[in-house]
């Protein structure tokens, strides 16, 4: 199934642009789309608009005619694709209900990344970001229980992603210095570990911005502070995963990678989605792309003496796949739950000296006030007498972390007869 | 054949340091940059980085005159670019060609040539502020890079005379001599550049009929 983007055939760009009836896709019903699907729509929304806020960062350092207009015409399809896929979303999805499923985005993408990472250090810094992300998912499934009622949260992810304590989101504000990962080398990276880290950057971007936006959107104080408690550790994600990132590689050079992932992620998901509607549309967005890479491509060649071909992979990596990832997580929680960060570094959260400036960032906005990752618990087990959670491979891996005396699966019939 | 973009597909390795992160097989060890340096009586691990960074250089050089000469609207000028680009090229054979006589990957990338990268992509982005000046100013601005580039080969050339002679007698001093050699037979080209930058800035100060 080899597929190299540059010796494919796009649609020609002149012959990219969609009208409004096109771009004003029917969305799809929230109650049958498959959880997987949603994430599909997630995900490339945020590709493609980490490749719009790019492409203009790209065009505020340049004034040379020829390079602005062109990434003016690219930038503009981009942002057609971004409405097409995200329009994808129904009217009738809450807030909430959405956020669940960017959290269930950055669970299983994140998983399916860190499992298939060639680099070790780059593999622990996703494994690291996995369980913060993790816990975000438990915390939002109890708040939307809170205030929409019971049955959401299986409606949402499905029996694919469990949810419960991943490290306890309060435990996770760190100081910014200890943010800032070691990033990989052009020259050495394994292609697909630089696909990875544009992917992770893109999601967790899209992650931060949104929680950024809506948060205000909710009325209860509750949810007010637990968006904005959650935002900030995606900025505190978004910090790490861009760190990773080769500030060596050029502005030209960036361009190409970012249209080239966008090819990557299409071909991947066209492969896997049982939507037949949606599947055309990944397939035309390829077919589009395919013609970005291409102009990318010129535009490094002209300007930097560069064949694409040089930079790029003889064919795309394995396609990146949606996929349960329960017992890949269990392990990681078993094994790092009680990590933390020190500088570029992991750590364990209890080798740290009492002087460290964890515990002062940690004082600075946890200290003697209500924090809203705890308090959306507290809330949950007072109204309903537990938290919630939804588990099907048993017990929590971590004793800690079992909080209560009945069988964690209990929640899964709970949701089944909702 | 000369590597003009090193990619791990084609076996780029390299030495970490600092912010960057490579993958453990494709680490160089410090003892075998550390041996071409034992006989020699030198610091194996700087010469084998000035090497790779100089390598880096000729890279770099070969691409902007490569991107000169498709940006150029002056034929002849195309044609010097293009020429300069081949020489360039020649002298990344040069240096890959040493480096495996040195017993080292010919695509060793050092701290030293990531520093080399940045500093050459600086000039070869000038490009993109082509928009604020006028035709005979982007031509200028596409030559000073070719000059800019050609100068430091010829300096890097003179540098590494330089370490060949500091070397003690050794089978590295006597690759670096062979290079050095290699390197000194086509400077007649670059130094070309010099000229040409002197007569188009010169005739560009003309005053011109009104």
């Amino acid at each position: 199934m080899a597929f190299n983007p540059l010796a494919e055939q796009g649609i020609p760009l002149e012959k990219q642009i969609r009208n409004w009836s096109e771009l004003n896709v029917e969305p799809f019903d929230k109650r049958d789309v498959h959880p997987y699907t949603r994430a599909r729509v997630i995900v490339m929304n945020g590709i493609e608009a980490e490749s719009i806020l790019f492409s203009h960062q790209f065009a505020r350092n340049t004034d040379n005619w020829a390079v602005k207009r062109q990434l003016a015409l690219v930038r503009r399809v981009d942002q057609q694709q971004q409405k097409a896929v995200n329009w994808l979303l129904p009217g009738d999805q809450s807030v909430l209900e959405t956020t669940l499923a960017y959290e269930q985005v950055a669970i299983d993408l994140t998983a399916w990344l860190a499992r298939h990472e060639p680099n070790p250090y780059l593999r622990q810094v996703l494994n690291f970001g996995l369980l913060e992300d993790f816990d975000h998912l438990y915390r939002y499934a109890n708040l939307i229980d809170l205030v929409e009622g019971p049955g959401r949260v299986h409606e949402i992810v499905g029996n694919l992603t469990e949810v419960m304590p991943g490290r306890p989101t309060i435990a996770q504000h760190r100081h910014p210095y200890d943010e800032v990962r070691r990033h990989y080398d052009l020259h050495t990276v394994d292609p697909l570990s630089r696909l990875h880290a544009m992917t992770i950057v893109a999601a967790e971007q899209q992650t931060m911005n949104f929680y950024m936006n809506v948060g205000p959107t909710y009325v209860p104080p509750l949810a007010r502070g637990l968006y904005l408690e959650i935002a900030e550790i995606e900025e505190q994600h978004v910090t790490q995963y861009e760190s990773l990132l080769d500030p060596l590689e050029s502005w030209f050079q960036r361009e190409l990678y970012h249209h080239y992932n966008e090819c990557y992620l299409y071909w991947s998901f066209m492969n896997d989605e049982p939507d037949p509607r949606i599947r055309k549309l990944w397939e035309l967005h390829l077919a589009m792309e395919i013609e970005h890479v291409r102009v990318a491509g010129e535009m490094l060649r002209r300007y930097e003496g560069m064949e694409p071909a040089e930079l790029l992979p003889v064919e795309l990596p394995e396609p990146t796949r949606f996929e349960a990832n329960k017992q890949y997580i269990r392990e990681v929680l078993k094994a790092q739950v009680g990590l933390t960060a020190v500088g570029l570094d992991f750590v364990p959260l209890v080798s740290l000296p009492a002087d460290a400036r964890y515990f002062k960032y940690q004082a600075a906005v946890n200290g003697g006030i209500e924090v809203p990752s705890e308090a959306v618990i507290e809330r949950h087990v007072e109204k309903f007498g537990d938290d919630f959670r939804l588990t099907t491979e048993g017990p929590h891996p971590i004793p800690a972390l079992r909080s209560r005396a009945h069988d964690d699966s209990q929640d899964v019939a709970d949701e089944a007869e909702e | 054949m000369a590597t003009l973009a090193i990619t791990k597909d084609k076996g780029g390795v390299g030495r970490p340091e600092g912010m960057t992160v490579i993958s453990a097989a494709q680490v160089v060890p410090l003892a075998q940059l550390k041996a071409i340096g034992k006989q020699a009586k030198l610091d194996g691990v700087v010469v084998a980085d000035l090497l790779s960074a100089m390598a880096m250089h000729e890279r770099e050089a070969a691409g902007a005159a490569l991107a000169a000469a498709s940006q150029t609207e002056r034929t002849s000028r195309r044609k010097t670019y293009e020429t300069v680009a081949e020489l360039h090229t020649e002298r990344v054979q040069v240096f890959e060609a040493l480096l495996v006589k040195l017993q080292l990957p010919a695509l060793y990338v050092s701290p030293a040539s990531r520093a080399a990268h940045f500093l050459d992509m600086g000039l070869i982005q000038g490009p993109l502020l082509a928009g604020s000046v006028d035709a005979r100013g982007r031509e200028r601005m596409l030559l000073d890079v070719a000059w800019l580039l050609a100068e430091q080969s010829l300096a890097n050339t003179e540098a590494l005379a330089g370490v060949a002679t500091a070397a003690a007698t050794s089978p590295t001093r006597t690759a670096l001599v062979k290079a050095v050699k290699l390197l000194r037979t086509k400077a007649a080209t670059l130094k070309k550049l010099r000229a040409l930058r002197r007569t188009s800035l010169v005739a560009g100060t003309k005053r011109t009929k009104p």
